[in-house]
């Protein structure tokens, strides 16, 4: 019993870290068309700037994610004001510009940060074990309660908010939300530089479970993409219980297969595009063509 | 504003249109260029040094991977982020054909991995069929990093301490050959000759058509008669093939099949060379993986640490190289230049 508790607290606080990756990456390819693979290069560089931050310049670590997260989330409006809304029209230009910039920043990493994994940094006063139905480390607790609040506002704010709801219309028909007065492509760009704060946020979080090392930028950017396609591109919802299945997928499946653990991962994406093309909560158009 | 009705709206276009017309390469002037391009390859042992060989190999190499991106993409339209995965199977069937079952000979090698290629294939097809567009990209790439973890993590698919397969060597035409420098290199040439040759006739082929109007307008291909799914399966399959073809050979003239081959690296190199060069040409695919390798070698002579970072440079200019890529410019260039020699009166 007690490690069916552990391995679901491990695939829930996995499945939160990668819902915050992926929750970006599902709303630029449903609102803007935009498919971004430099998205996992966000997450690395969050985790890398946090630990520049935080054993460079010694701040405190909750900080330090924080600096990080609006660190990358600038570096992303940049990106989307100069060269990406140039090249929103051909998916060719979109892969591209943004597995090259993948390629480049990860190259820049490893110069400024050297190849060598980095260990997780964890707050001192975090640092042991919290019995919560079972002893278990306690800053993955933390790290469940601080992702799920996130998870839980960017689903309020998705529902219940004016801008939510511009983006909810701008996915769905965007000559007619322009045609209402609804600005389409600035909101794209708010919306492309909030994902790459979520990425680098959860770049800072992440890094107290895994740490982290350049090839992250490709593993994370693929986890998060399969988390699209089984929760359907443009999806919030969607986006959120893929990840949390494939956290738990993923999580189980170290319990009881551990050799075989990393392809759960692509199974549930099979199964799921044999039954059920369009993603979990997509869009059914998505087949069209 | 004009509303483009033929383009689904969750569907980007897969590519800018291209300016130039497509005309199948057939006219005496094509020939002529395969031509002379087959005769400099063959004397280019006498011409140039051993490491220029080995590049020119690697570039015909890397060309046979392209066009197994390019008649998914260029050709059908779609566009598949995936193709390192046939072109690592290749290597990988090919590998543990000649180091674990002690298979030497040629003629059962290059068949099997290209069989195994195109098996892989017909059972990812009928997965990333499912799906269109941005989505058949990510599907295809999440497939071939599937293959790369595969590789990564399970014992019988490496040699013993290593994570690739190591210690293959050159298959025996015959019992009891040796491989030379030269004899190795006219072997990739006559292959990857042959292939061309093949994939030309077949591309300008009815069904080389029928894939062409597919990526123009399914629906309408659909309202002609013509079975897309059918089509779009059959392309998918024979990419497949041509990738493990391209992917034995690599291993053969390198020795070693490694995870990278399977994955991102490899599958995004093809896309890039395919960019770089114009989708939709065989002539591009050369072109592009010349350039893009040519680069690769001289750069990472000189600054072997941050070609990366060139590499990357390398695709944001390319997705900036809108439409026909080198092919297609030299051709609106080349054109300009004879209307206006053909307008220019003359004496």
């Amino acid at each position: 019993m007690d490690t069916v508790i552990v391995s679901t607290l491990n695939g829930v606080s996995y499945g939160l870290i990668v819902f915050l990756i992926a929750a970006g990456l599902t709303v630029t390819m449903g609102l803007m068309r935009l498919l971004n693979l430099a998205h996992g290069a966000f997450y690395a560089l969050g985790s890398y700037i946090t630990w520049n931050y935080v054993t460079q310049q010694g701040l405190d670590l909750w900080l330090a994610v924080v600096a990080s997260a609006f660190t990358v989330g600038v570096l992303a409006l940049l990106l989307a004001w100069v060269p990406l809304s140039r090249l929103t029209t051909t998916l060719d230009g979109q892969v591209l510009l943004t597995l090259g910039l993948t390629y480049a920043l990860t190259n820049v990493m490893i110069w400024v940060w050297t190849a060598e994994p980095k260990a997780p940094l964890i707050p001192a006063s975090l640092a042991g074990q919290t019995h919560f139905l079972v002893p278990y480390p306690s800053v993955r607790l933390a790290l469940i309660v601080v992702a799920a609040g996130l998870a839980a506002a960017i689903w309020w704010f998705e529902r219940h908010t004016r801008i939510g709801a511009k983006v909810k219309a701008g996915m769905d028909d965007p000559a007619v939300a322009r045609a209402l007065g609804i600005d389409v492509a600035r909101i794209g760009t708010i919306v492309f530089a909030v994902g790459a704060w979520l990425a680098g946020l959860s770049g800072g979080l992440g890094q107290t479970i895994v740490g982290v090392q350049p090839s992250f930028a490709i593993d994370m950017l693929v986890t998060a993409l399969i988390v699209v396609v089984i929760g359907g591109p443009g999806s919030v919802t969607g986006a959120l219980v893929g990840a949390l299945l494939i956290g738990l997928v993923q999580a189980f499946g170290q319990g009881l297969f551990p050799e075989y653990s990393a392809f759960g991962v692509y199974l549930v994406m099979i199964t799921m595009l044999a039954v059920k093309p369009e993603g979990l909560f997509g869009r059914s158009a998505t087949r069209a063509g | 504003m004009p509303v483009d009705t033929s383009i689904p709206r969750d569907d980007l276009p897969a590519a800018a249109p291209v300016a130039v017309a497509h005309r199948p390469a057939t006219g005496r002037a094509a020939r002529l260029a395969v031509a002379a391009l087959l005769l400099a390859l063959f004397a280019l042992p006498f011409l140039v040094p051993a490491h220029l060989l080995t590049l020119t190999q690697r570039i015909l190499i890397l060309a046979l991977l392209a066009t197994s991106t390019d008649l998914l993409y260029g050709h059908t339209g779609l566009p598949s982020l995936g193709q390192g995965a046939y072109f690592g199977v290749g290597g990988y069937a090919a590998g543990q054909l000649m180091t674990k079952a002690g298979v030497d000979s040629f003629w059962v090698v290059f068949p099997a991995a290209i069989g195994a290629g195109a098996i892989v294939a017909a059972v990812f097809g009928l997965v990333a069929l499912r799906t269109r567009g941005s989505s058949f990209l990510l599907v295809t790439f999440a497939l071939g990093e599937l293959l790369a973890t595969a590789a990564t993590r399970l014992p019988w698919l490496q040699t013993p301490g290593v994570r690739g397969l190591t210690g293959i060597t050159m298959p025996e035409l015959f019992p009891g050959q040796q491989w030379t420098l030269v004899s190795r290199y006219y072997f990739v040439v006559t292959v990857a000759a042959t292939a061309y040759l093949v994939l030309r006739a077949f591309t300008n082929s009815h069904f080389g058509l029928v894939l062409r109007g597919i990526r123009h307008g399914a629906s309408r291909m659909t309202m002609m008669g013509h079975h897309v799914w059918l089509g779009r399966y059959a392309v998918f399959v024979l990419a497949g093939a041509v990738g493990a073809l391209a992917g034995q050979l690599q291993a053969f003239t390198s020795g070693v099949a490694l995870p990278s081959d399977l994955g991102i690296a490899t599958s995004g190199l093809a896309l890039l060379i395919v960019s770089i060069g114009g989708p939709g040409r065989l002539s591009g695919n050369l072109a592009g993986a010349a350039l893009v390798l040519a680069a690769q070698h001289y750069a990472s002579a000189l600054v072997p640490a941050r070609w990366p970072l060139l590499l990357g440079a390398m695709f944001c200019a390319a997705a900036f190289l809108r439409g026909g890529g080198i092919v297609g410019l030299s051709q609106s260039i080349g054109g300009k230049v004879v209307t206006r020699w053909r307008a220019t009166p003359q004496p």
